[in-house]
């Protein structure tokens, strides 16, 4: 129970900064698609 | 009236619109509430609420602008039938009704800022004293008109000189400081246990439906979902531009900047004192100002034994605070634009007008805390009502046509199921009516005389002035169909 805290962190911060990180890749790489296909 | 201005880049885009939803919301509110909701017991719902409040919302503010390509007004006009042209009058005026007081707030960051730089923010231990000597002065008014100048000097530049530049200077900026100041805060002996109260859950909490609606609460307040704002830079966004994925990266965005905000504070208070820090985040103090404006320029002093860094560090943070508060007050005063742009204003004009009126009837919440009191509540569950009337509207077009043509059409990079669907038509509606339900009827335990529309905060003060200018748009609609779709179709 000591380390509930560090896996409710990482839970926490998989699914928010996670999310956030998955959706900037995904656009990165829709955005150099985009660039190279011009 | 046809569309001529974009966004030049989708970076762009976004940037302006995690300006509109990382506000001082996500730095003083965040904290105070999870403080007072048991720390990690409160992290559970919030993520869970930003699936199936915030986000919908902001997919939903997304394909609705660049659709409509109109302010709130019209669009919900377009979306909805134009006989419910006096939903988005309301959805409007909520937003616009925020902008007077929202600057007070902002000019309250500006002030804290310059104090810091300045050094002025140390010559005093009383930093209660300082708060309520600066508070009640007219100093509130100068810096609210500080920050109505810069907001509007921003809005009138337009959307690619103004909006969007401006905008990628101050989010960026902001991110960076925070970073920075993250790392320092990580560093502070006892950082630890911050981190340990900001993410443990505790059982007894999270079986506490007030937590569960605090945390509705913290997205539909800090988000900036169903305010408008993003349906307003949407409609700037250019026909190829993508929809859900942008919303994904402004939501999920937006709560990564209010996590990183929470660790700071949590370990920078824990760092000094764990019983006393409890009892001071949780203090509201005066306009919910205790914890910004009162406790942490008292930590900041005490950062280290070097004045000079303490000073650095605190001007950062304050910093920090103003740029995530006048990106948020841009959005505000671009959306009141938009509006008078589609009767027809020019925006040179239309800016002028909305600066001159946000300074005037921002005056009273600057120089009278129970008004700015009343403004805040009044308006900040106003907003609940503007996200189910975008829900009704989405509703009364067709949800799957709203689905498929509107959000996944050929230009989005990702596509949305039918999980939308069910939220939109479902969960947005329960949420709205338990949430506005459960803030008027709980007004009740902190007022005897709930239904008096002249007290502070109860639930006749909301009804009553709701009521106000629900009766006056919806007298006004017929004259606003005329005026706005005779210049626009």
């Amino acid at each position: 129970m000591n380390n509930l805290w560090i896996y409710t962190m990482m839970l926490v911060l998989t699914i928010v900064w996670g999310g956030f990180f998955t959706a900037l890749t995904i656009a990165i790489r829709r955005e150099k698609g985009k660039a190279n296909s011009e | 009236m046809k569309q001529n201005e974009f966004f030049t880049s989708r970076w762009g885009l976004i940037l302006a619109t995690l300006g509109i939803a990382v506000g001082t919301g996500n730095i003083w509110r965040f904290s105070r509430i999870v403080a007072q909701n048991g720390g990690g017991s409160f992290l559970i719902p919030w993520v869970i609420f930003l699936f199936v409040w915030s986000l919908p919302l902001i997919i939903a503010e997304f394909a609705i602008g660049k659709y409509a390509r109109l302010g709130p007004m019209g669009a919900i006009a377009k979306i909805a039938g134009k006989k419910f042209i006096w939903m988005g009058g309301f959805i409007a005026f909520v937003s616009t009704a925020i902008m007077f007081y929202y600057s007070v707030v902002t000019g309250w960051t500006i002030r804290y800022f310059v104090a810091a730089v300045s050094g002025d923010l140390f010559s005093t231990t009383d930093h209660l004293a300082y708060w309520n000597t600066f508070s009640s002065g007219l100093q509130p008014v100068f810096f609210h008109l500080t920050a109505m100048l810069i907001g509007t000097i921003v809005v009138y530049r337009g959307i690619v000189k103004g909006i969007e530049k401006t905008n990628k200077f101050l989010v960026s900026t902001l991110v960076i400081i925070l970073l920075i100041i993250l790392v320092r805060s990580l560093l502070l002996p006892n950082a630890i246990e911050g981190l340990k109260y900001f993410f443990t859950p505790q059982m007894e909490y999270l079986l506490d439906y007030k937590v569960w609606l605090n945390a509705l609460t913290q997205n539909a307040w800090d988000t900036g979902a169903g305010w408008g704002l993003i349906l307003t830079y949407a409609v700037y966004m250019k026909k190829s531009e993508d929809v859900p994925l942008n919303a994904a990266l402004i939501g999920f965005g937006n709560n990564s900047i209010s996590l990183i905000a929470g660790i700071i504070i949590f370990s920078t208070v824990f760092s000094f004192s764990s019983v006393d820090a409890m009892n001071q985040i949780t203090q509201s103090g005066p306009a919910n100002t205790g914890l910004t404006f009162i406790y942490l320029p008292m930590l900041f002093s005490h950062l280290s034994s070097n004045v000079t860094v303490n000073l650095i560090f605190a001007s950062m943070f304050f910093l920090a605070l103003a740029f995530a508060a006048i990106s948020s007050l841009i959005s505000l005063i671009e959306l009141t634009t938009k509006t008078f742009i589609d009767f027809g204003f020019d925006r040179k004009k239309a800016v002028l007008i909305v600066g001159t009126l946000g300074f005037l009837l921002g005056i009273p919440s600057a120089i009278n805390v129970d008004i700015f009191t009343n403004q805040d509540w009044v308006w900040g569950v106003g907003l609940i009502i503007s996200g189910a009337f975008m829900a009704f509207a989405i509703m009364k077009f067709g949800i799957e046509k709203f689905r498929t043509d509107l959000i996944n059409g050929n230009s989005s990079d990702i596509k949305v199921g039918k999980w939308y669907s069910f939220i939109i038509k479902y969960l947005i509606p329960v949420q709205a009516v338990i949430l506005l339900g459960w803030w008027l009827i709980s007004s009740a335990s902190w007022d005897n005389e709930w239904w008096n529309p002249f007290h502070t905060e109860n639930a006749g003060t909301c009804l009553f002035q709701w009521s106000i200018v629900l009766i006056v748009l919806i007298a006004l609609s017929n004259r606003f169909k005329k005026l706005l779709f005779e210049r626009n179709e």
